[in-house]
C-alpha cells in the first residue's frame, strides 16, 4: 500500500479538495478525504509525465483528476502501469547537468553535421532533380530582375560581342547539357568589373571586365570559372542551401530570441560565407582544367584574378558600406595561391 | 442523462445543464453573468441565500481579498528541458517539435501559480504535429511562390491577409481550450464576423487616418480577445475606455510628428554633400533609444490597462509591471543572450515569466472555487501552428 497527500479537482467546479490519494495491491487507485471518496483501476488512469518539480496529475477517465506533488508515489504508479519511459529517460536527461551540457554538446555537433553535410547533399540532390523548365524561369527571372535594378545594356562593339559570344559557344561546345546555356553581357556601376553565373546557365559578363583582361585568354579563363558553376549549378544550390540553413537556424533560436533578430541573421551569414566559398573553389578547379587541357598558362588566370581583387578593393574604399563588411574579397589572393600551386601540378 | 435548469438567485439568470456535468447538489457555484454564489439545488429552484461557509486561508468567502499571481520555475530547472529538446527537436528534423512545446508550455503553465493551485497545459502533441505540418505545407508553398514569381507572391501574401483573422480566432481556441486552472478548462467563443472587423476591417482604415485610429483599433482587438474568453461557464468582462487606450499612445501619437520634423529638419540644416559622420551619428543614437523606450511604455501600459480592465464574475484581475524594471530586463537579458550565444535564454524566458507574473493579481469577493465547467470539444491546430510559424504574438 503506498500513497500520497494531494489535492481532488472533480472537472466540475472549480474547487479543490485536500485528499489522500492510495494505491494497495490490487492495482486500484483509491481518493478519500473531505467528502470524497472515488475509486478507480489504475490502469484507467493517466499519469502526467515528470516535469521538473512541477506539481503532476492522476487524470480520471471521467475528467476528474488528482493533483500531487508527491514523484516517488507517481513514479512508483507509473512503474507499475509499465508506462511513460520515454518522459522518464528525458526527464532525468533534463534534471541531471552534465548530461543537459552533454546534449548541448551534442547539439553543436548535430548543427555543424547537417551544416557542413546534409544541407549541401540534400541541396546538390534537389538541384539536379528540378525540372529544367523550372530553373529556366528562376534564371530568366533573376536576370530581369538585376537588370531592373543594376545592370545596363552593354556598350561594347558589335564585333566584340560577336567574338565573346562565339568564344563562349566554343568552351562550351564539349558539354552535352550545354541547351539554355548562354553569354549575357552588360554594364553597370555598382557591380563595376564581375563576371557571375544565374541559374539555367546564363553567365553574365560586364564590360568592366572585358576592359580589364589584357587577352581573351584572361577572358577565357573567367568565363571557364563561370561555366564551372554552371556545370555545378552552384546558383541553384546556393540558393537551397541558404534557404535550408535560414530555417535550421530558425528551427533553433525561433523560441528564444525574435527580439534580437542580429544573433539569427549572423550564423546565417556565416554559414553563407563557407559555402560560397567551397563553390569558388570548386569552380577555379574546373578554370584550372579548362586552362591546361587548352595548354593556356594558367598564370593569366590567376593575374585577372588578382587585378579584379584590387579593382574592387578600390570600389570598397571608395564607397566603403557595412554590406561589404563579410563580402569574400579578401580571400582572392588565397584564392590567386591556390590557382598557382594548382596549375604547377 | 438529463437536463437540469439551473437559476440563480441573485439576478434571476437561468440555464439548462446536463446532470452529469454538474457537480453534487449543494456544491457552491458562480452565476455566469452577475458572478454571485449559490449552493447548487438540483431539482427546486433554490431560495436566495447567505454565506455560511467556514472562512478560507487564502481566500476568504466574505471579505475582499487580493491574490498574487507568482512563478516558480527556476533557470537551472528549465535549462535542461530547454537544451534537451531543442535538441531532440534538431536531430528528428522537427519531428519531436510538439513534443518539446507542450513540455515547455506545461513548465511554464505548471509553474504559474494562483492561491496555491496551478495552471496547466493539455494540448495533445499529436494534434499539433498535424496542425504543424499543414501550416508548413501552406508556409513552404508560399515561400516557393515567393521565389518563383512575383505575382504568385503577391497572391498568396492577399490569402495570407485574409486568413490573419482566422488563424488569430482559431489560435486562441487551440491555446484557451487547453488551458486549465483547477481542472476547469477555459474557452474561447468562435466569433469570425466580429474577428474580420477588428483584424481586417478596421486596420485596413488605419493609414488613411494617419495612425490616429490605431488605439481605436488596439481598444477593439484587446476587447474582442478579451470578451470572448471564458473560465468554465463564466465569461470575462471588459470595461476599459477607448479614451484609456488613446492615452496609453500619447507618447508615440506626440513623438511620430516631432521624429518627422526633425528629419524634415535635418535635412534642410546640413551642408551639401553629407557632412561630419559623428555629427549625424550622435542623434541617430539618441532618436533609437528614445523610440525604442517609448514603444516599450506603450506596450507596458496597454498590458497593465488590459489587464486591469479585464474580470472574472466577482473577481478583478491588476497589472503593475513599470517601465524601468522592464526596460531593465529586456535590456540585461539581450544582452546575456547575445554575449552566450544564446544559452542564457532559458534564464531570460524564466526572469521575464517571475516578473510578469509578480506584478499580477487578482482580487474580489467570494472564493475561487465556485467556477462551474462548461462542455467541451476537441479542436484542430493547424491556426495555432500557422500563427506559430508566422510569429504573431496573442498574448494580452
Amino acid at each position: 500500500m503506498i500513497s500520497a497527500h494531494g489535492f481532488w479537482l472533480d472537472g466540475k467546479v472549480s474547487q479543490r479538495r485536500e485528499v489522500t490519494i492510495a494505491c494497495g495491491a490490487d492495482q486500484v487507485v483509491r481518493v478519500q478525504g473531505d467528502g470524497v471518496d472515488v475509486s478507480a483501476a489504475l490502469r484507467d488512469l493517466r499519469i502526467d509525465p515528470s516535469l521538473g518539480t512541477t506539481r503532476r496529475m492522476i487524470r480520471f477517465p471521467d475528467g476528474a483528476a488528482a493533483e500531487t506533488g508527491d514523484h516517488e508515489f507517481l513514479d512508483a504508479l507509473q512503474r507499475r502501469l509499465g508506462r511513460g519511459r520515454f518522459f522518464r529517460a528525458v526527464h532525468l536527461w533534463e534534471t541531471s547537468l552534465p548530461w543537459a551540457c552533454c546534449a548541448l554538446l551534442l547539439m553543436l555537433l548535430a548543427g555543424f553535421g547537417f551544416v557542413r553535410y546534409a544541407v549541401p547533399f540534400l541541396a546538390a540532390k534537389a538541384a539536379y532533380a528540378l525540372p529544367a523548365a523550372t530553373e529556366e524561369l528562376l534564371g530568366r527571372e533573376t536576370l530581369q530582375i538585376l537588370d531592373r535594378l543594376v545592370l545596363k545594356p552593354s556598350k561594347l562593339r558589335q564585333e566584340r560581342r560577336r567574338e565573346l559570344t562565339s568564344l563562349f559557344a566554343s568552351m562550351t561546345a564539349a558539354y552535352p547539357e550545354r541547351r539554355g546555356w548562354r553569354l549575357e553581357l552588360r554594364s553597370g556601376d555598382a557591380v563595376g568589373a564581375n563576371a557571375f553565373a544565374l541559374p539555367a546557365g546564363i553567365v553574365v559578363l560586364t564590360d568592366r571586365l572585358v576592359a580589364l583582361a589584357k587577352s581573351d585568354q584572361e577572358i577565357a579563363g573567367v568565363l571557364a570559372h563561370e561555366i564551372g558553376h554552371v556545370r555545378r549549378r552552384h546558383a541553384l544550390r546556393h540558393l537551397m542551401q541558404n534557404s535550408a540553413t535560414a530555417l535550421l537556424v530558425a528551427t533553433v533560436t525561433g523560441d528564444i530570441v525574435s527580439a534580437t533578430s542580429l544573433s539569427a541573421t549572423l550564423p546565417t551569414v556565416l554559414i553563407d560565407a563557407k559555402y560560397s566559398r567551397d563553390f569558388e573553389q570548386e569552380a577555379d578547379d574546373a578554370a584550372v582544367a579548362y586552362l591546361k587541357g587548352r595548354g593556356i598558362p594558367v598564370e593569366s588566370y590567376a593575374e585577372i584574378l588578382t587585378r579584379l581583387g584590387a579593382e574592387h578593393r578600390k570600389k570598397q574604399e571608395k564607397d566603403s558600406r557595412f554590406g561589404e563588411l563579410f563580402a569574400d574579397h579578401p580571400l582572392i589572393q588565397e584564392r590567386v595561391k591556390r590557382v598557382l600551386a594548382k596549375g604547377k601540378r | 442523462m438529463a437536463l437540469v435548469t439551473l437559476t440563480c438567485p441573485h439576478c434571476g439568470f437561468s440555464k439548462d445543464r446536463d446532470d452529469s456535468l454538474l457537480p453534487p447538489a449543494g456544491t457552491r457555484v458562480n452565476c455566469p453573468r452577475c458572478g454571485g454564489q449559490f449552493p447548487l439545488a438540483i431539482g427546486a429552484p433554490p431560495a436566495p441565500v447567505e454565506d455560511s461557509l467556514p472562512p478560507l486561508a487564502a481566500a476568504p468567502a466574505k471579505r475582499s481579498w487580493t491574490l498574487p499571481f507568482a512563478f516558480t520555475g527556476n533557470a537551472r530547472e528549465y535549462f535542461g528541458i530547454w537544451i534537451v529538446n531543442t535538441l531532440l527537436r534538431v536531430v528528428t528534423f522537427g519531428i519531436y517539435s510538439p513534443w518539446a512545446k507542450v513540455r515547455k508550455r506545461r513548465y511554464f503553465y505548471g509553474n504559474t501559480l494562483l492561491d496555491e493551485a496551478s495552471f496547466d497545459y493539455l494540448a495533445d502533441p499529436l494534434a499539433i504535429l498535424k496542425g504543424w505540418f499543414i501550416a508548413g505545407l501552406f508556409l513552404g508553398l508560399y515561400s516557393f511562390a515567393s521565389r518563383t514569381s512575383p505575382i504568385a507572391s503577391i497572391v498568396m501574401m492577399l490569402v495570407f491577409a485574409g486568413l490573419y483573422p482566422w488563424v488569430v480566432v482559431r489560435s486562441r481556441i487551440f491555446n484557451l481550450r487547453n488551458s486549465c486552472y483547477r481542472n476547469i478548462r477555459f474557452s474561447f467563443k468562435a466569433n469570425y464576423d466580429e474577428a474580420y472587423q477588428v483584424f481586417l476591417w478596421w486596420p485596413l482604415l488605419v493609414p488613411l487616418t494617419l495612425g490616429l485610429l490605431s488605439p481605436y483599433v488596439v481598444y477593439l482587438q484587446k476587447r474582442y480577445l478579451v470578451e470572448n474568453c471564458s473560465y468554465g461557464t463564466t465569461t470575462f468582462r471588459f470595461d476599459a475606455a477607448p479614451r484609456q487606450y488613446y492615452l496609453a499612445f500619447l507618447p508615440l501619437l506626440i513623438l511620430v510628428p516631432l521624429a518627422l520634423a526633425a528629419l524634415v529638419g535635418m535635412a534642410f540644416l546640413l551642408p551639401k554633400g553629407g557632412g561630419n559622420p559623428v555629427l549625424l551619428a550622435v542623434p541617430m543614437a539618441v532618436s533609437a533609444v528614445v523610440y525604442l523606450l517609448t514603444g516599450l511604455y506603450v506596450t507596458t501600459a496597454l498590458s497593465n490597462l488590459t489587464w486591469s480592465s479585464t474580470s472574472l464574475g466577482r473577481h478583478r484581475f491588476q497589472s503593475m509591471l513599470r517601465l524601468r524594471d522592464l526596460a531593465w530586463i529586456y535590456l540585461s537579458n539581450a544582452l546575456a543572450v547575445l554575449c552566450t550565444l544564446g544559452l542564457l535564454a532559458p534564464w531570460g524566458a524564466v526572469r521575464l515569466a517571475r516578473y510578469r507574473l509578480g506584478k499580477l493579481t487578482l482580487s474580489g469577493v467570494g472564493r475561487l472555487d465556485c467556477y462551474l465547467a462548461a462542455e467541451n470539444e476537441a479542436m484542430g491546430a493547424t491556426g495555432e501552428e500557422l500563427g506559430d510559424m508566422l510569429g504573431f504574438d496573442l498574448g494580452l
